[in-house]
């Protein structure tokens, strides 16, 4: 009898794969259709007076969430014609739904994108409008800085505006620096860096310089390192063509290895319970056991908060001798795009006119998508004391080093992952330099030659 | 010893083990009660399991939660979502059941492994397809998903489980009933459902539990806020970007359980009842 | 069932059953069979979420065999999370179901306290939780160092981490020890009351009574958890993100990052069927070896 269950799965198998076969075409055409109703749904327009809905997308704590429904309840008591539905939610996931959402045409009107991830999103289709072409007002917006890639322009399109200014910054304990002679107010170089982590560390066992996990060395002491080294980012953006050698990459490697091995920063054994943005709930520095940490703009305040005893103050960021490239760019926390399958583009714009432009909503958001993206929004932010002032001055600093940011292959999850794999496998010990940098080399190369 | 000593001594020593059992099952359960009370200095900074004050300021302030609603929407929600699924999953997977254990028809075999080859394919890539479908269907932002699938059995697990159980049962007992004349549902209604109960209770509990547990599904297939069931709601502070108050989250994730601490407690009774000896023997 | 069974004439009764299979047949039509085919199909497509799958033949697998090195490095870990949780899992609950089968005082309640662990699934409470307890600085080592014994790097020793891991799913125990309750309460009492009278020990009857008279139950359990270990990686994700050194990266999670992360559709769908013919060898295997071990009473 139980031959026959065997008997049957197996028959159910081939079922299943015979019927596969004609199943492909119904799958593409599918994807098709929607991709046809989307484009339809975009030439649809408001019509005046009737009242219209529009769904607004993002993710965040809970300050965020309370500031932003502000915004949409002042919006929509100034303008009774156009509804806003909110749709807020943890980050947990949002970019799985959100991809999701955009293959099948049912996002929301208005997105919350991490400017990382939007490349993948606008490489595979026409998701999102341009705010140049739909008339909105980037008069307040320096040119320079929604220029970039990073900040939403892509090929000449806007195809998302920057919700504020974001990037590396230096969070310090300043008691700990004093303590220790260490001044960040001045330019240091890395190998300053290395021989005020080994004092510390040899001063007291239990504190280290720099907190920091494999991800943080990777987003901000690998990409920044090797810029500095090279005046380049890791990819060439036109040719694909890798714009470091082998070489490079060792001796970035090296350099990391130096931070593990003279206990600048704590061993990845230890760091490992702290991945990702987990830095603040490491124990040991909410009792104030590091010098400093190397964070973000949009975190530092997180991290800031962890440990109240302390006395934070922002700085500098290490720079080579002779560096080709400051390294240490500005880059853009998020991305607000307006979805091609929005019906109502104009009211879509208005409300983000407001969103980004208005005094009373740049009041009301402050600093909960990092530092206003607009000079005229930080200096009504200013004056109204909803301006964190650490989080200006880091962006000033980081402003001022003026480096270059990451080309678009080299900040994609994938890509990242390899680099964060490799330091960990440094961090650990279980290979050198050289064959780690040998195997990141051929890793990255399997990667670009599938983009 | 006498006898009645001796079986106080066993009594004691049962106590005992389950105590100290329990003890190391539940010690994680009393930490994050206890957590709720404490700040975040303290749930990363000491290992006291006793917080430094209790104050009920997190139950409070998490229950009306951010935005637009509060923990009573969410908690309506996911009861509108959970109970309908619930009781559609018993009704269609005990039928399907019934039909894979008691009949012999062809292709039962091929069928069943088709049944159960749906539980093999993970879940994370045929959420798209499903996704596209429900979204042609018009369901996209409403609990249809969750009970459309329950209606039609889509549940393999527990059509396995019952059958399993109904296996278990021996076969004279419809066979009797046949001779007195009825028909296969009344064997079904009559006399397997109720010898079911155990299974019946089991099968509610954990599809009660797994739906509202449900992060990923939830968050693929609803959009509105006001739709917005628990497993949505307790990620909704939780963000890298800014504070965590982790004793709020703990507080309400606590909060989130007690339905089904109470949901098991009232239903164990009924899954540890045991089938009536006396049927058996007839 | 017996040669003669095989020449079988299906008469109306048989077919009858079909009315009860009626809402599954079309639940598997309408809902299950066309995304289980287009994932089929997407295994063999180049397919970005959000673009337009591309056909490509058998790349996906053949770049999974070949240069993939994580994909060995997943199976493998994958493969001693199952060995160590699946019997882990089923002799703690079943060793728990049968101690809490008996009638003593507050055993309601005790049962419901035992249960609790697997409430909360992989909330986030629970991610927290268990990092904060196997932390370096954690409750754990605590207590062990006053024990006087070394402390363990729980999650951050790529030989311990999977471990832990594995510790957290066996902890959660609770759903197969209500199926072994349920089944426990179903075995006649009359069986023991008859061993009893030829004067088999207690351990004897669990042997000889118990345990075959639950085979279909510890049966079911052993199928579906093999199945859940094979493709679960909630508590990786959540507690280890995978590491430290991939450690703990199980094939599920590899998956989703490919699917979710990278947005790789194709790729992750050809994993997926991967793991599918892997999960349904070992359920034939389980269900070819079952005809020794499990006893139905209905087939007497």
């Amino acid at each position: 009898m139980k031959k026959r269950i065997i008997a049957g799965l197996l028959a159910t198998s081939m079922l299943v794969s015979l019927a596969g076969c004609s199943g492909g075409g119904a799958a593409s055409s599918e994807t098709a259709s929607t991709a046809g109703t989307s484009e339809a749904a975009t030439s649809a327009s408001t019509d005046s007076g009737e009242t219209v809905t529009l769904r607004f997308a993002w993710w965040g704590g809970d300050d965020r969430t309370n500031a932003t429904m502000e915004v949409i309840n002042q919006f929509m008591a100034e303008n009774p014609n156009i509804k806003i539905e909110a749709e807020y939610g943890s980050s947990d996931g949002y970019h799985d739904k959100l991809a999701t959402q955009l293959a099948s045409g049912t996002a929301a009107d208005i997105v919350q994108i991490d400017p990382e991830v939007m490349p993948s999103f606008v490489a595979t289709g026409d998701y999102f409008l341009d705010y140049s072409a739909e008339g909105f007002d980037l008069s307040k917006f320096d040119p320079n800085y929604i220029g970039q890639r990073i900040n939403g322009n892509y090929d000449g399109k806007q195809l998302g505006l920057p919700t504020g200014i974001a990037g590396p910054a230096l969070v310090a304990n300043a008691d700990l620096a004093e303590k220790y002679g260490i001044d960040f107010s001045t330019q240091y170089t890395w190998d300053q860096f290395i021989e005020w982590g080994k004092q510390v560390h040899e001063a007291d066992p239990d504190t280290y310089l720099l907190c920091a996990n494999k991800e943080y060395i990777a987003n901000l002491v690998f990409f920044t390192y090797l810029k500095q080294k090279t005046g380049k980012t890791l990819f060439d953006e036109e040719t694909k063509a890798f714009n470091y050698t082998e070489e490079d990459i060792q001796n970035c490697l090296d350099l990391i290895k130096s931070l593990y091995d003279n206990n600048v920063c704590p061993p990845s054994s230890y760091s490992s319970a702290y991945s990702n943005d987990d830095l603040q709930s490491d124990p040991n520095w909410i009792a104030g056991k590091y010098v400093c940490t190397f964070a973000y703009i949009s975190t530092m305040n997180v991290m800031m908060a962890a440990n109240e005893s302390a006395n934070y103050t922002t700085g500098q960021l290490p720079v080579m001798d002779g560096a080709q490239d400051n390294g240490w760019a500005c880059n853009c926390p998020q991305l607000i795009s307006v979805t091609s399958s929005c019906e109502h583009p104009e009211a879509a714009m208005k409300f983000l006119d407001y969103f980004f432009n208005n005094d009373e909503a740049s009041k009301t958001l402050g600093c909960v998508r990092s530092v206003p993206p607009t000079e005229q929004a930080r200096t009504v932010c200013e004056a109204d004391g909803s301006l964190d002032p650490d989080m200006m001055e880091a962006a000033n600093i980081v402003t001022a080093y003026g480096g270059q940011s990451n080309d678009k292959y080299s900040s994609t999850p994938e890509s990242k992952q390899i680099i964060i794999d490799t330091i960990e496998a440094v961090s650990y010990g279980t290979v050198d330099t050289a064959s780690a940098a040998a195997d990141m080399y051929s890793q990255l190369s399997n990667y670009i030659s599938a983009q | 010893m006498t006898k009645q000593q001796k079986k106080t001594v066993k009594m004691i020593l049962s106590y005992l083990v389950i105590i100290v059992i329990g003890c190391v099952l539940l010690f994680p359960i009393v930490w994050m009660i206890s957590a709720a009370f404490k700040t975040n200095d303290e749930i990363f900074g000491s290992i006291k399991l006793l917080p430094a004050s209790f104050s009920f300021e997190n139950f409070i302030l998490g229950w009306k939660g951010a935005g637009q609603y509060t923990y009573t929407t969410y908690f309506l929600n996911s009861f509108l979502m959970v109970i309908p699924t619930t009781l559609l999953t018993l009704a269609s997977c005990s039928l399907v059941a019934y039909g894979f254990a008691r009949f012999n028809f062809p292709f039962k075999k091929q069928l069943f492994g088709l049944l159960i080859a749906t539980l093999m394919l993970p879940n994370s890539v045929i959420i798209i397809p499903r996704y596209v479908l429900f979204n042609k269907l018009g369901w996209i932002d409403s609990y249809l998903p969750f009970w459309a699938p329950a209606l039609l059995a889509c549940y393999p697990f527990f059509v396995f489980q019952m059958v399993q159980f109904m296996r278990g049962i021996p076969r004279d007992l419809d066979e009797s009933a046949c001779i007195d004349g009825c028909g296969t549902f009344r064997v079904f209604w009559q006399i397997l459902l109720p010898l079911m109960k155990p299974a019946l209770f089991s099968a509610a509990l954990f599809q009660f539990l797994w739906t509202y547990n449900d992060y990923f599904n939830s968050l693929i297939y609803i959009n509105s806020v006001s739709k917005y069931t628990i497993s949505l709601a307790l990620r909704l502070s939780v963000d890298a970007e800014s504070v965590v108050v982790w004793g709020r989250v703990m507080a309400m994730a606590f909060i989130a359980v007690l339905p089904l601490i109470l949901l098991f407690f009232a239903a164990q009774k009924y899954f540890v009842e045991g089938i009536a000896t006396s049927g058996l023997k007839g | 069932m017996t040669k003669a069974k095989k020449i079988h004439h299906f008469t109306k009764r048989d077919y009858s059953a079909f009315i009860y299979l009626l809402p599954w047949i079309l639940g598997m039509l309408i809902f299950q069979l066309y995304p289980f085919l287009s994932s089929l199909v997407y295994s063999f497509c180049n397919y970005k979420i959000t673009g337009t799958p591309e056909f490509c033949g058998l790349n996906n697998y053949i770049q999974l065999f070949t240069t993939d090195n994580e994909f060995w490095n997943s199976l493998m870990v994958t493969l001693v999370y199952t060995l160590y949780t699946v019997p882990g899992k089923l002799v703690m609950a079943l060793a728990v179901a049968v101690f809490l089968n008996r009638n003593i005082r507050g055993i309601n309640l005790i049962r419901t306290l035992y249960y609790i662990p697997s409430l909360f699934g992989g909330s986030v409470a629970v991610a927290l939780l268990w990092k904060v307890m196997f932390m370096d600085t954690g409750v754990i080592n605590s207590i062990l160092n006053t024990l006087h014994l070394p402390s363990v790097q729980w999650l951050g020793d790529p030989s311990q981490a999977l471990r832990t891991i594995c510790m957290l799913e066996i902890w959660q125990f609770g759903s197969s020890m209500v199926m072994f309750l349920a089944a426990l309460k179903n075995v006649p009492g009359d069986l023991y009351e008859a061993a009893e009278i030829d004067g088999a020990g207690k351990v004897r009857m669990f042997f000889s009574i118990t345990i075959p008279q639950i085979t279909p139950i510890i049966f079911f359990n052993l199928i579906m958890q093999t199945i859940q270990a094979l493709q679960n990686f909630t508590s990786a994700f959540v507690i280890t993100d995978g590491g430290p050194m991939k450690a703990t990266y199980v094939l599920g999670m590899k998956l989703y990052k490919e699917g979710f992360s990278y947005f790789k559709m194709g790729y992750a769908s050809a994993i997926s069927w991967i793991i599918f013919i892997i999960i349904m060898v070992i359920t034939m295997v389980l269900f070819s070896s079952s005809t020794k071990w499990v006893f139905y009473s209905d087939e007497g």
